[in-house]
């Protein structure tokens, strides 16, 4: 099957009866989330390691996963800010979601490391950080909302609006971060 | 995806993209059996049922379609699978069983009645036990449940003490007379008592071991103790509350070593 021509939902659709479309899936997002995860860690080997954890809690919720609201990549975004978060806390370099898959934890070797570099300069920055391209108002609303997952009160409170107007910011910044994800598949 | 679309074997996200792509394959021919064990459980508890409202257990089901409805443990085909809303099941996607069900355990209450109870893995990484009355046909029955995330339940039993009440205080059958508290033990507890503030221990129907998913320590049990219900009345103020919800007295070892465990 040519997995190229599928939309992220159609591939997280398909996982479920066609699990090569997860690796599609994977295949397509995994340099950005590395970059993603590299420059927030500073440490490629907890890097690597953070990203097979994001997406094999991708995996595991991808069942769940309903197209719509956020564009899948803002949805790993999120998984991935989850993750940074519980090793900001302190907690032992996350595998929770591998053992539940009976994914074994892999270790890498220098040759491998330095790969990290290459995709890194390869990557660039527009992925995920795209939303540093949204206005402020945005780019705050998409963050508080999608990645932080505060409710629309509480995001609404802290940037000092209305929920109504809030709910616009989130829903304009998805669009657009919606629109310059299908310019770059 | 080929899985040879990753060109360098040296590529570190080439290993983890086979590592994913293998999990993916083993996951869907999981959900491929489960969805076929399911029909089979649901056959073989219907026919159970008419015989004579034994439990039968399998790996996918209770064994009590009235346990599987409280929790929403649905078969992957099912409409309500992955769905929840008006007129549909009561407990929330994130909280249906991921795996891992322990034991069904059947209840015998004083009076001659009996309820259903069994523990699970939820799907957003809590332990939770539920008690329902079997006979039960409504699409929503009703359920005590008590859920405690894992990361606090491995506090409690590896910090704490090996058996600790989860929650409950009331019951889904005569409410009025009984309440049930629910709790989850080490694997190696066989044997647990608990009692109020002043009252006798009790003993609890402890369940056999079991490992849910995510759990890596030593298996679990759970276990369930009936007491009788506060007399009416009884709570007027929050100490009366705490005097009238029953802790762990004791925990027996599978090797015969009894502790008295610490309240909670």
């Amino acid at each position: 099957m040519d997995y190229g021509r599928l939309t992220d939902d159609e591939l997280l659709g398909a996982t479920r009866d066609d699990p090569d479309a997860f690796g599609a899936f994977y295949e397509r997002h995994c340099r950005g989330v590395l970059a993603f995860l590299a420059r927030r860690c500073g440490d490629h080997e907890t890097a690597l390691d953070l990203t097979a954890e994001v997406f094999a809690s991708a995996l595991a919720a991808s069942g769940r996963y309903r197209p719509g609201e956020a564009p899948a990549r803002v949805w790993l975004l999120g998984i991935a800010q989850n993750k940074l978060a519980e090793l900001r806390r302190g907690r032992a370099r996350a595998d929770a979601a591998r053992r539940r898959l009976g994914m074994p934890r892999l270790t890498f070797g220098d040759a491998a490391l330095e790969r990290v570099e290459e995709v890194l300069d390869a990557a660039g920055s527009g992925y995920l950080d795209g939303l540093g391209d949204l206005p402020p108002d945005e780019r705050a609303a998409v963050t508080a909302r999608v990645i932080d997952e505060r409710g629309y009160t509480e995001a609404a409170q802290e940037a000092g609006t209305t929920e109504a107007t809030l709910r616009k910011r989130v829903s304009r910044g998805l669009a657009k971060l919606a629109q310059r994800g299908g310019e770059t598949q | 995806m080929n899985r040879s679309d990753f060109a360098r074997q040296d590529d570190p996200l080439a290993a983890i993209g086979a590592s994913l792509t293998a999990a993916a394959h083993r996951r869907s021919a999981h959900l491929r059996r489960r969805r076929h064990g399911l029909f089979a459980a649901v056959a073989t508890t219907a026919t159970l049922a008419v015989a004579g409202g034994a439990f039968a257990v399998t790996g996918t089901s209770t064994g009590v379609p009235a346990l599987d409805r409280a929790i929403g443990n649905y078969a992957a085909d099912d409409p309500w699978e992955g769905h929840e809303g008006p007129g549909g099941p009561r407990v929330p996607v994130d909280r249906r069983p991921y795996g891992g069900l322990s034991p069904t355990i059947d209840i015998p209450l004083p009076d001659g009645q009996r309820v259903a109870a069994a523990a699970y893995e939820t799907r957003d990484g809590m332990i939770c036990s539920t008690i329902v009355d079997p006979k039960d046909t409504t699409a929503n029955p009703r359920g005590g449940f008590g859920c405690t995330n894992i990361r606090i339940l491995k506090k409690w039993l590896q910090g704490d003490g090996p058996a600790h009440i989860q929650g409950g205080g009331g019951s889904p059958v005569s409410p009025e007379r009984w309440g049930i508290h629910g709790g989850i033990a080490r694997g190696d507890v066989v044997g647990v008592t608990v009692g109020v503030e002043g009252g006798p221990p009790i003993d609890a129907v402890v369940s056999g071991a079991w490992q849910p998913p995510s759990w890596n320590g030593t298996p679990l049990r759970v276990f369930f103790a009936v007491l009788p219900s506060p007399p009416r009345g009884a709570i007027r103020a929050e100490r009366d509350f705490h005097r009238w919800f029953p802790t762990v007295r004791s925990a027996r070892l599978a090797d015969g070593t009894v502790i008295e465990t610490p309240t909670r």
